[in-house]
């Protein structure tokens, strides 16, 4: 497999703005939602309101929004990295195709 | 002929004169006092207005309404403070007589016609205006609407007070698996009164309740065929506690702590190592240390690092876990706002589910496939035991915090396999026997139920919710981070596309692992690297 980092860098560029177009939001409440189900594990419902349980909402909420990010990211690498392999052995084909001398039709 | 004529014409005058005689009444009463435009639509809208309301009947050729039957006087008398017509409410009886026998005698009749602490539901608090009740699509989408009624009052915390209900129903349900599926839409989704009954509904605690511990099973066996009482003491309304249901709670409690901490340490991790990554990388720029690590003349530029086997595994799981992981999280925070618009991507919650299945049975799938390899890598007498902890992988954690904190010049030697990343496969070991078992509980509660207590079975369920943000959190964030996004990795290392790493990051990143392969660092590779550098 061929290892363009300039290609993979320009699909985690776009793996990261297709997260804040799409996944941000998502990310944001779901990771709130991980974080508020954890203190209402640790310190009983209905949450109190002292720092550590808001603390561990928020702590939850940036995990949501790093770990989406995360995945947004690479899976955005990998996808550029795997589309520049292909239009690159595409290419490649294409000129040796042009290459090769044309047998005589007589 | 003449013989179907004659009642046809009949019933098209009566429809006609109603219309007229309501006419009369929507000459007056118009908008915002009355909205003729829903009445229209209603299914009420063939009635005339004084078939309700008695006593306003303005068509001469009619005869006096019959006075009202003792039992609608103390209905009307009873909800007079509520409603500006209570005779009219307590006149549905006359043309739903079931119905109305039902509701007298139901918990919800009696608080109303009995001297209670707050006024029980009539038929307009449930089906709302009679001017404006409308055929509903079907059964799904009118249980829906039902659920939302029901809930109006039993999460209204005055009413709920006042009347010394229990504030655990509305939350209760809505966190429950019942009430994720009705916040996401589903059209199976059962609602109070398919548990609880509708107009004959009765007190839990009486004989007659649907849901009273003698009848609950059958009741939970309508839908879940087979259900035991094991089975029907899995769902409950009231919240988990230490004396109600210890197993469960302490289960809650355990993954709670242990996601936490794990989670909390992994990040310092992150930060820590980000933190050297930079130091490292301004060192570089200052020209105080090499870009890359020295290689010999003549070393490949990559060396094999995972076989063709090792590879499909790990895709299996990646695929697996991600589609675990985007098909669970909605039904989890059903509430949440966007989960519909999820599961809709999907084709509908119980798409999502079959997806849901599909991909752990792939994950299974792949576990066996790693056992399967690795017991054939024994049969080979190859090395199993890379994966297995050792004290140096201690001596290495120690020697790793201290170059994180600047204690020390250099990062450990590590191994083949480092220590994150021994964590790594035994998290993913760990992680896949539990939520395999416990997805399997989840799968076929029913079944499950015959051998399991029930407080296994919940623990169980609760394990898997637990064990998913844990495995997803620590996967997408530690995971990605070690292997792909540190900066001197960013954007992505190609090791899990191809199996190959460049030497340069084998030297770095597997310092043991290097000088295995090349023990004549001076002479370069071994000769058995095909690709060598440009």
């Amino acid at each position: 497999m061929r290892r363009n980092k300039m290609v993979a860098i320009a699909g985690a560029a776009i793996g990261t703005a297709l997260f804040f177009a799409v996944g941000l939001l998502p990310a944001v409440l779901y990771g709130g939602y991980a974080g508020l189900l954890l203190a209402t594990g640790i310190f009983g419902a209905p949450l109190p309101g002292h720092i550590f349980a808001r603390g561990l909402v928020a702590f939850g909420s940036l995990l949501g929004v790093l770990a989406t990010s995360a995945v947004f990211a690479v899976a955005g690498a990998a996808a550029a990295s795997g589309l520049g392999h292909l239009v690159a052995t595409a290419s490649e084909s294409g000129r040796e195709k042009v290459a090769e001398p044309h047998a005589n039709p007589r | 002929m003449r013989f179907f004529l004659f009642p046809a014409t009949l019933l098209l005058l009566a429809a006609g004169a109603a219309a007229a005689s309501n006419r009369s009444c929507l000459a007056c009463h118009t908008s915002p006092l009355f909205d003729a435009q829903a009445f229209a639509g209603s299914v009420h809208a063939k009635l005339e207005c004084a078939d309700c309301h008695r006593g306003f009947n303005f068509d001469l050729h009619r005869a006096a309404p019959p006075p009202p039957s003792a039992a609608e006087k103390a209905i009307a008398e009873k909800i007079g403070a509520k409603s500006t017509a209570p005779a009219a409410i307590a006149a549905c009886g006359r043309c739903h007589e079931s119905q109305m026998s039902d509701w007298t005698a139901s918990v919800h009749g009696q608080w109303v016609r009995e001297k209670r602490p707050a006024a029980g539901p009539t038929c307009l608090d449930c089906h709302g205006s009679a001017h404006a009740i409308v055929k509903q699509k079907d059964a799904a989408t009118a249980g829906a609407a039902f659920a939302e009624r029901c809930l109006k009052c039993h999460e209204d915390p005055a009413l709920v007070n006042a009347a010394g209900l229990s504030a655990e129903a509305g939350p209760g349900y809505r966190d429950s698996v019942h009430g994720r599926l009705h916040a996401l839409g589903s059209p199976k989704a059962p609602v109070c009164a398919t548990c609880h009954g509708a107009h004959d509904i009765a007190a839990i605690a009486s004989p007659d309740s649907l849901v009273h511990p003698s009848n609950k099973v059958k009741t939970c066996a309508e839908c879940h065929k087979g259900a035991t009482e094991n089975f029907a003491a899995t769902f409950t309304h009231h919240p988990l506690t230490q004396r109600s249901r210890p197993i469960p709670y302490w289960t809650m409690v355990f993954f709670s702590f242990l996601t936490s901490v794990v989670l909390t340490l992994l990040v310092v991790h992150v930060l820590l190592d980000f933190g050297s990554e930079v130091r490292r990388i301004v060192r570089q720029r200052r020209g105080l240390s090499p870009k890359e690590p020295h290689l010999p003349a003549g070393a490949p530029v990559s060396v094999q690092r995972f076989d063709r086997h090792q590879l499909v595994q790990h895709w299996l799981l990646i695929g697996s876990v991600l589609t675990l992981v985007i098909t669970e999280w909605p039904l989890r925070g059903a509430s949440i706002s966007t989960s519909a618009t999820l599961v809709a991507f999907f084709g509908g919650v119980h798409q999502a589910g079959v997806i849901h299945r599909v991909a752990a049975i792939v994950m299974g799938a792949a576990a066996v496939y790693h056992l399967g390899y690795l017991t054939v890598l024994a049969a080979r007498r190859e090395s199993i035991f890379g994966m297995v902890p050792t004290l140096s992988d201690v001596r290495n954690i120690y020697q790793n915090f201290s170059f994180f904190l600047g204690l020390r010049s250099e990062r450990p030697k590590f191994a083949r396999f480092a220590y994150h990343e021994k964590f790594d496969y035994w998290a993913v070991f760990w992680g896949v026997a539990i939520m395999f078992g416990t997805g399997l509980v989840r799968w076929f509660p029913v079944l499950f139920a015959r051998w399991v207590p029930a407080s296994i079975i919940e623990a169980a369920q609760i394990a898997h919710g637990d064990e998913a943000t844990l495995a997803a959190l620590a996967l997408f964030v530690w995971h990605l981070y070690n292997v792909h996004l540190r900066p001197s990795v960013f954007p992505m290392s190609w090791t899990w596309l191809d199996g190959r790493i460049e030497t340069h990051a084998l030297k770095e990143e597997h310092a043991l692992e290097y000088e295995k392969m090349f023990p004549d660092k001076h002479n370069g590779a071994t000769g058995k690297e095909k690709e060598t550098r440009p």
